[in-house]
């Protein structure tokens, strides 16, 4: 991988909407987290951002890098050939400060009893005592990235909701439960309320396939009716 | 139940912090937890994931292997929706691995883990891609954890109690003191960027790495290695069950499969400083040979990233052999027997899977000291899911 030192200039939208620039010598292999860090570690501690595993997996750390929604712990410097970043908040959540948004309003409409689910790895194989599926965590880490690149203006619980409210129906076995579940989709801010632009499924970092989800829903409504 | 009027002061807003948090408040006490950026922006975010059942520490530390093993058995009680429990595998690769088996089984049993040899071809059943080479697997009961929704259920529970304040955003500057008592801390509120004065009782200090510093803060030396470590992940899962060699502890000796990615770690070497913020090119050279040895076809996986945390070791050496030899047991500390602050803990060390015991043995030491008698109840609670963190809005914050 390229690891050289270059210089960046990196621009943050802050408070009041204002945007700060930090120019910082960087290696070329770290982050976009990194190089927060980095700024408020040596520059300006008062910098405030989401971030905890840097790997791409608590879903924390999403903003709008350069315009588009992007994890900035999975966003290599190298890629920025022009040396300029520029890093936003989220759209479409309260904003707290900086770079950090609320996004309880989207984690309070998510669904699922489980977040577990069956590994793709070697389904089939003879398994230890005690495990009857090999599982693993959802795909959806709730970094709302979907949700803040999401065109629609009307009242719409959002991409990700919709989405687990999909899984969770695909693994519950109750149907009053599975009832429930489609009336909530199927409310006006619901798969009704989504106007098929699919920006949710090209900037999801783990490949959740929000449209997907949605037009999954959609079939079952025009089933039920 | 006894009620008590005492606010205790956390600093911290790891693992560690938030787990005491939780403890505390289901005791009655009302908390306040002081965290510089978001929970778990300190190690505990950035750890490997796995959920120790102990079996790493068996040869070297029997009462840390056993303590992993009731841990990692009640989380899995307590937190099912943050850890991926589908076990793990110890596998000898060469005959100096080999000269450890028994030894290893032994020790795993004395430590009530209940290790159990398997045929290879089982093993090769249970995870294909496992190196063909492979001279002897153990299975145990590890699994995988999500480390910020273990870390956020636990405050969750803490939140439902009404009890607990959480400040994320805030920085502690300064401990202030009237003689040998702590009256309240300085923080900067990173949001709205003014200074403001914390009160309290009791204060805990659990700064992870950092706790060296911020017990500086009270004038105490506290001995902290902050002993950093690598780890990288590739973009494929290729096992269910987090796989180890079968030696005595090292570097780069286990893989942990989480979600859809696998994670090979770690390295260690030695700093003064807990905020690193690189990670050696020889590191990810390193790790990814480790993990071919281990699983062949890790060599085709693209790339997804490396990272670096620092371990807080409790203790002080001035070469990374010597860090290495550091127990990594935790410890809480009453600093009115040892340096004259009549109302203040540390709690250093440890592992993200022994967090509610540190929660508990810290929250037991403080009911002693201030003379009440109430026992702690986090092993027979399940923990709230974690989404219900965001339930009263603003990401958990209280204010
Ligand atoms: C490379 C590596 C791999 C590991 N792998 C595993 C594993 O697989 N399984 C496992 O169980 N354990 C593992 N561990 C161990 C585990 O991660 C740690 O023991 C644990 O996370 C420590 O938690 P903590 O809460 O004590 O510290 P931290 O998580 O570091 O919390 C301390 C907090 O204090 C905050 N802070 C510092 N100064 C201030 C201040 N002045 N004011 C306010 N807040 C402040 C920091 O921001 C930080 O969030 C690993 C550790 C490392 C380094
Ligand atoms: S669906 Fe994808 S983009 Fe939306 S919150 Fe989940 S992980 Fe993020
Ligand atoms: S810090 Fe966890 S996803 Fe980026």
């Amino acid at each position: 991988m390229d690891r050289q030192t270059r210089n960046y200039s990196i621009s943050i939208k802050r408070e009041d909407d204002k945007y700060m620039d930090f120019s910082l010598d960087l290696d070329s292999s770290l982050t976009v987290i990194d190089a927060l860090d980095e700024i408020r570690i040596k520059m300006d501690p008062t910098l405030t951002y989401r971030h905890s595993c840097h790997h791409g997996s608590c879903g924390t750390c999403a903003c709008i890098i350069n315009s588009k929604e992007r994890l900035a712990c999975m966003t290599f410097l190298n890629e920025f050939e022009d040396n300029k970043i520029t890093i936003e908040p989220l759209n479409s959540f309260k904003k707290i400060s900086d770079l950090v948004v609320d996004i309880s309003s989207m984690v309070n409409n998510m669904k699922g009893s489980t977040y577990l689910r069956e590994t793709e790895v070697n389904k089939d194989s003879l398994k230890p005592n005690g495990i009857f599926t090999w599982e693993r965590f959802e795909n959806c880490i709730e970094c709302g990235s979907c949700v803040s690149a999401c065109p629609v203006k009307t009242d719409f619980i959002g991409p990700a909701p919709l989405a687990s409210i999909n899984r969770e129906i695909s693994k519950q076995t109750d149907e009053k439960a599975i009832e429930k579940l489609k009336d909530r989709a199927f409310e006006s801010d619901g798969v009704d309320a989504c106007d098929k632009h699919y920006l949710c499924s090209k900037v999801c970092p783990t490949k959740v396939s929000p449209g997907k989800h949605i037009n999954d829903l959609r079939k079952m409504k025009s089933e039920n009716q | 139940m006894t009620h008590n009027n005492d606010h205790v002061v956390i600093i911290g807003g790891g693992g560690t912090a938030i787990a005491t948090m939780y403890d505390l408040c289901l005791r009655g006490f009302k908390v306040t937890l002081i965290e510089k950026g978001e929970l778990t922006s300190g190690t505990t975010g950035r750890h490997h994931g796995q959920l120790h059942c102990g079996a790493r520490y068996a040869m070297g530390d029997k009462n840390i292997a056993k303590e992993c093993m009731t841990e990692s058995a009640l989380l899995r009680k307590i937190a099912p929706n943050a850890i991926e429990y589908n076990m793990g595998m110890f596998v000898a690769l060469n005959d100096d691995d080999m000269q450890y088996k028994d030894n290893f089984i032994q020790c795993c049993l004395d430590a009530d883990i209940p290790a159990r040899e398997i045929p290879i071809s089982l093993a090769f059943e249970y995870e294909k891609e496992l190196n063909r080479n492979i001279k002897a697997a153990v299975m145990v009961p590890d699994g995988t954890i999500d480390p910020w929704r273990l870390a956020i259920s636990f405050a969750a529970g803490a939140l439902k109690t009404g009890n607990a304040e959480i400040k994320t955003y805030h920085e502690v500057i300064a401990i202030n003191k009237n003689a040998s008592n702590i009256e309240s801390v300085t923080v900067i509120n990173h949001i709205s960027h003014k200074k403001e004065t914390i009160l309290g009782d009791i204060f805990i200090n659990a700064g992870g790495p950092w706790a060296g510093k911020i017990a500086e803060l009270a004038g105490i030396d506290l001995p902290v290695s902050p002993s950093p470590g690598t780890m990288l992940a590739a973009k494929k899962r290729i096992s269910n069950m987090v796989v180890s060699r079968l030696h005595e502890a090292g570097d780069g000796d286990i893989v942990v499969p989480q979600r859809q990615l696998t994670i090979i770690g770690s390295t260690q070497w030695l700093s003064d400083n807990p905020d690193i913020n690189r990670v050696p090119q020889e590191d990810i050279d390193f790790l990814n040979k480790s993990a071919i040895d281990i699983f062949p076809c890790f060599k085709n996986l693209e790339y997804h990233t490396a990272w670096a945390a620092a371990r807080p070791l409790y203790g002080k050496h001035s070469t990374s052999e010597g860090v290495r030899n550091l127990s990594r047991d935790y410890i809480a500390v009453d600093h009115e027997k040892h340096d004259g602050v009549d109302n203040m803990i540390s709690i250093v060390g440890g592992k993200a899977t022994t967090l509610r015991a540190m929660g508990e043995v810290v929250s037991d030491m403080l009911c002693k000291k201030v003379g009440l008698d109430i026992k702690g109840r986090t092993s027979e609670i399940i923990l709230p899911n974690y989404r219900e963190y965001y339930r009263g809005g603003r990401n958990g914050q209280t204010d």
